[in-house]
């Protein structure tokens, strides 16, 4: 069963193997062969090179030679820019002829490089299921809509938010201390005008216990003052300043 | 410190969602568009780290009355992300004007 997927039909699946379109003809990536003869070695004999018996097989993939060839539009094998540089440079052996060499290979191997990268570019646009984009160029940005209009006004709004409470922040500390304060003298704390809220001693001494004793729930001891040893070290000075209600 | 006020966890809960909701968006953005649409995610990423650590300095290590240099950290980064919103927002377009790459 064949399955032509894509507009362009760039793939097929043949029997679970995916092809890849070449352009001119479907590439089977597991072989590296193509899977229809050369048409322009096919339509035009002259095209034949009978010298070079690996491009007499019309399904191969750059003559066999995808290291330095290749064949992207799946109709002739491009071959190396930096051969005739090198024959070339053997031919004049002198300073001139190998600034030449070396002025030629740097040329060659630019254009090597480049249509490498080329032919890597499409390669990665066809592995990704993208398709051949003769414009490399990055398609155009998202313009602007709704979502990313929320996310702006989401995040304008926690940035207003945020500056308003910087602003009161002062003001509701104020607020908070004044409850806590009167809170804390509710349940018998002493108030120094020095230092703001100082601590019960007998009362701080019986929360320090209670709490020691529902952290701890295996603790059975004595919870009075004094007939603890745990405790019996802790003792607690009242500031010289406390006012006692 | 005292504990949080309504505000203040109205404004981190804001940002914490921002920012998840602008990671998910730029992560669909590079998918469907370019690799510019990560300045989404990554705007998004910086405003849950800094409601996040806003948040953990304050009330969970109370370190805001030990180091007075924190507040204005605080305030200081909190000023460079609503810059970079700004610009986020700018160059997406949201001016008025869209900000494509160059082209020939």
């Amino acid at each position: 069963m064949t399955v032509v997927v894509g507009a362009r039909n760039l793939f097929k699946a043949d029997a679970g193997v995916v092809h890849a379109l070449l352009q001119a003809r479907y590439y089977d990536g597991s072989k590296g062969e193509f899977l229809s003869e050369d048409p322009v070695f096919l339509g035009d004999p002259k095209q034949q090179v009978l010298t070079d018996p690996q491009s007499l097989n019309s399904y191969s993939y750059a003559n066999d030679n995808p290291i330095t060839k290749s064949d992207p539009a799946g109709k002739f094998a491009a071959a190396a820019a930096a051969v005739p540089a090198l024959v070339g440079g053997e031919a004049i052996s002198g300073p001139i002829g190998w600034a030449a060499l070396g002025l030629t290979a740097l040329i060659g191997s630019a254009y090597l490089l480049r249509s490498r990268g080329g032919d890597m570019l499409q390669a990665t646009q066809m592995v990704s299921g993208q398709g051949y984009d003769p414009d490399p160029r990055p398609p155009l940005n998202r313009p602007p809509g709704r979502w990313g209009g929320l996310l702006l006004t989401g995040a304008g709004t926690g940035f207003v938010l945020w500056g308003l409470n910087e602003i009161a922040s002062p003001y509701l500390d104020q607020a908070n201390f004044a409850t806590r304060y009167s809170m804390a003298l509710q349940y018998g704390a002493w108030a120094n005008p020095s230092t703001g809220i100082t601590v019960n001693n007998a009362l701080y001494t019986q929360n320090v216990q209670y709490s020691q004793q529902t952290q701890k729930a295996s603790y059975s001891g004595p919870t009075a003052a004094g007939t603890n040893p745990q405790y019996a070290s802790k003792t607690y000075v009242l500031p010289s300043g406390a006012i006692s209600d | 410190m005292s504990s949080p006020t309504a505000i203040e966890i109205m404004t981190d809960l804001l940002f914490v969602a921002t920012g998840v909701g602008a990671i998910i968006y730029g992560l669909d953005g590079w998918q469907k568009y370019n690799k510019r649409e990560l300045w989404w995610s990554v705007m998004g990423a910086l405003t849950i780290s800094m409601a996040i650590a806003s948040y953990v300095t304050r009330y969970i290590l109370m370190l805001d009355g030990e180091i007075e240099l924190l507040v204005w950290g605080r305030r200081g980064a909190m000023l460079l992300l609503f810059a970079g919103w700004v610009l986020l927002a700018y160059k997406m377009g949201y001016f008025g004007k869209l900000v494509e790459p160059p082209r020939d």
